[in-house]
């Protein structure tokens, strides 16, 4: 055996592994980048100014510092811009769809074209504009036709009467001040109300209609099949705008959570939503008439649902179309036509595992996938399911904050922060895995629910980044905060540890989409904080909300 | 060999810690960063305020009438190839109200903050409202105060 060959041959091969590795690294890698690290390492546009006890302010590098934040669809006005409402939007849509395109809803087999839609909506509109009638309580969920369309005729009735839609948790067991017009599921939940039923001057019952009603109730009840009893198919939806910007003081929504606090939502918080969800998409990947939206019925279920109308009404604003799905029965054959996936990680996760190849080629794949999305260059090499999943481009995770419910209490003892490194929350390398196995790009988003109307903020499209254990176990990285807001970390006297030199403090933030409270006190309370934290110049503190901005620009929540 | 490495034995690229809670990584608070390290609002001299012309540091901040606003952002009028450069780190309030962009207008740092009650009423109107646009157009981020033993 010749050893000076053998040693020729091990530096040959080394010397080959090494020069490919160079050439990879070095060449072909940076050229396939999505994104390329110095994109990745600034991602926010940060004020050059800070006040003593807190940060900078920081927003999205798409809005940068000295330019207006995302307030609406820039719409003309003569030679102005106005931001737009819900009226603009929906004409927009049945303008664009011709009323072709489609809404898949849980519990029917049949897809309702929007013509239809529009046609159920117009044709209850005339029952709900009804003088009287100031707010349309609705506790039933959107995700269902019944819940859709009669949101869609509150809505219209919110530009033209007055009459505001106001999402509910549950069938109220106090009475709300206001709301004349209660929609519900069943005559079950009608049984059920009690004698409340006089708290209203009409009942909508999304149920069959029953003959031998037996009931006293001084109010109107009537079922959602006699309303739209006698629609036509319509593909047009008339809306005259008016000449100012009076739009953006209307009022879109009134949202009650489940611990009974409610906040109004102006017009301007939904056509700011929708424009930056739009905005959220790279070049090359733009929103189009292709766009199929698939949404958790979990996220549309009444007041919750909040969060989901950007989102479609973008969609549909492309000329695409959505679908419901229940998370419990979400599998790959459902999703063969989805190309954008809104939902909850552990129903991702659960999707996954069900479907996920054992073997060793899959393997190979995963480990060279999850490699590649590391490195910033994204593949669907380790796709789960190649055809179904084929169209699926993106996913959206939407994440809580920790406690909603302190946070809309605006309480005057600020809480401590128990870190933790129990992750509910995916860390940055499982949600790597998910990339590669779904074959799509995934957007981590960060809500305040009941509160803010969309995400507070959302990684990037094209960050695939990986961080190591011990960032991981500390933070959960959420990328940027949406165009609709700007924030800033301030110091907190129970949270003396929290450098703010480091820009490490309780997150708050100001902007286009957050609600107002409506009962006095908690809005006197909220003045309150706002005062004692943002020097009361529209800073809404977020409670309880513990992170720090990195060097990157991003958001970091602490795990608690 | 870490792309190989990573790719033979199961591993991935980690990313630098962006922030600074592990000591390795992009530090939160990097020297390397010191330059654009947002400034802190508050009390300004004369002195510190010189060194925000835009050209010593990118930052541009100019004083009205003992208001300091940030005009960073107008730095095509007053940076340093700007036509009022003259005014950024600097009290531009005389020069304001003259409608005089000469540096004749303009006190030193180690000179009185300028009392200004020599101006006209139609001067003084004139630093009105200029200083309503600088309100409406920068942040106004401190106040101008004389150092002690310095600007007396």
């Amino acid at each position: 055996m010749n050893w000076s060959f053998l040693l020729q041959l091990v530096i040959t091969i080394l010397l080959i592994v090494l020069g490919a590795n160079w050439l990879l690294s070095s060449f072909l890698l940076d050229f396939k980048r999505d994104l390329t690290g110095v994109a990745l390492s600034q991602q926010s546009s940060i004020s050059s100014v800070r006040k003593e006890n807190e940060t900078a302010y920081y927003r999205s590098i798409l809005v940068p510092t000295g330019f207006p934040l995302t307030t609406g669809l820039g719409l003309s006005l003569k030679y102005k811009i106005r931001n737009g409402n819900f009226g603009d939007v929906w004409n927009a849509i049945m303008e664009v769809s011709k009323g072709k395109n489609i809404i898949k809803f849980t519990g029917r087999e049949k897809s309702y074209s929007l013509s239809e839609l529009n046609g159920m909506a117009k044709r209850i509109f005339p029952k709900l504009s009804n003088k009287n009638f100031k707010n349309i309580g609705i506790a039933n969920s959107i995700a269902t036709v019944e819940g859709f369309t009669l949101s869609l005729a509150s809505m219209m009735t919110s530009i033209r009467t007055g009459s505001i839609p106001h999402f509910l948790p549950a069938v109220p067991r106090q009475r709300l001040e206001d709301v004349d017009v209660l929609i519900i599921d069943s005559w079950k939940s009608f049984k059920m109300l009690n004698g409340s039923e006089d708290w209203y001057k009409l009942i909508v019952v999304c149920d069959d209609p029953i003959e031998s009603l037996q009931f006293d109730a001084n109010c109107d009840v009537i079922t959602w099949k006699e309303l739209i009893d006698g629609f036509t198919k319509d593909t047009e939806y008339q809306y005259t705008p008016p000449d100012d910007n009076s739009d953006d003081k209307k009022l879109f929504a009134y949202v009650t959570s489940p611990w009974n606090g409610t906040n109004s939502f102006n017009q301007i918080c939904l056509v700011s939503n929708i424009a930056e969800f739009i905005k959220g998409f790279p070049l090359g990947n733009e929103l189009n008439s292709n766009e199929y939206l698939t949404i958790s019925t979990k996220l549309a279920n009444s007041s919750a649902s909040l969060q989901i109308w950007g989102k479609l009404f973008a969609v549909l604003l492309h000329g695409g179309s959505a679908s419901f799905i229940n998370p419990t029965t979400i599998d790959c054959e459902s999703l063969q036509e989805t190309t954008l996936l809104f939902t909850e990680t552990k129903d991702v996760v659960k999707l996954i595992d069900s479907n996920s190849r054992s073997g060793l080629l899959n393997k190979i794949y995963l480990s060279w996938a999850t490699n590649l999305l590391s490195e910033g260059i994204f593949t669907k090499i380790a796709r789960i399911e190649p055809h179904s999943l084929e169209k699926l481009r993106c996913v959206y995770l939407a994440d809580n904050v920790k406690d909603a419910e302190v946070i809309s209490t605006f309480p005057e003892k600020i809480p401590q922060l128990k870190k933790t490194n129990r992750r509910i929350t995916p860390s940055t390398e499982q949600l790597n895995k998910i990339r590669a196995q779904l074959g799509s790009r995934v957007v981590l988003e960060l809500y305040c629910p009941y509160a803010i109307m969309g995400p507070v903020a959302h990684t990037n499209f094209y960050d695939y980044r990986v961080f190591g254990k011990s960032v991981d176990d500390n933070v959960v990285c959420y990328g940027t905060l949406s165009t609709t807001l700007e924030g800033k970390m301030v110091e907190t006297e129970t949270n003396p540890h929290l450098n703010i030199e480091k820009k490490q403090g309780m997150l708050c933030i100001r902007g286009f989409s957050i609600g107002k409270p409506v009962e006095s006190d908690r809005l006197e309370k909220a003045l309150h904080l706002a005062e004692r934290f943002g020097g009361g110049e529209g800073w809404m503190p977020l409670v309880g909300v513990f992170g720090l901005f990195g060097q990157d620009g991003c958001l970091y929540i602490y795990n608690q | 060999m870490s792309f190989i490495k990573n790719l033979l034995f199961g591993g991935v690229k980690t990313s630098e810690d962006p922030t600074g809670l592990t000591g390795n990584g992009a530090s939160n608070t990097n020297d390397s960063n010191k330059g654009s390290e947002p400034v802190v609002a508050g009390n300004f001299f004369p002195r510190t305020l010189s060194k925000f012309n835009g050209h010593d540091d990118e930052k541009i901040f100019i004083a009205i009438r003992g208001k300091v606003y940030d005009c960073t952002r107008g730095r095509q009028f007053y940076g340093p190839s700007g036509p009022y450069t003259n005014f950024a780190g600097h009290d531009a309030s005389r020069g304001l109200a003259l409608n005089s962009f000469d540096l004749d207008v303009i006190k030193d740092w180690d000179q009185p903050i300028d009392p200004l009650d020599d101006l006209t009423k139609e001067q003084i109107d004139a630093l009105d409202e200029w200083q309503e646009h600088f309100e409406n157009k920068y942040p106004c981020i401190g106040t101008l105060i004389p150092e002690p033993g310095v600007n007396v």
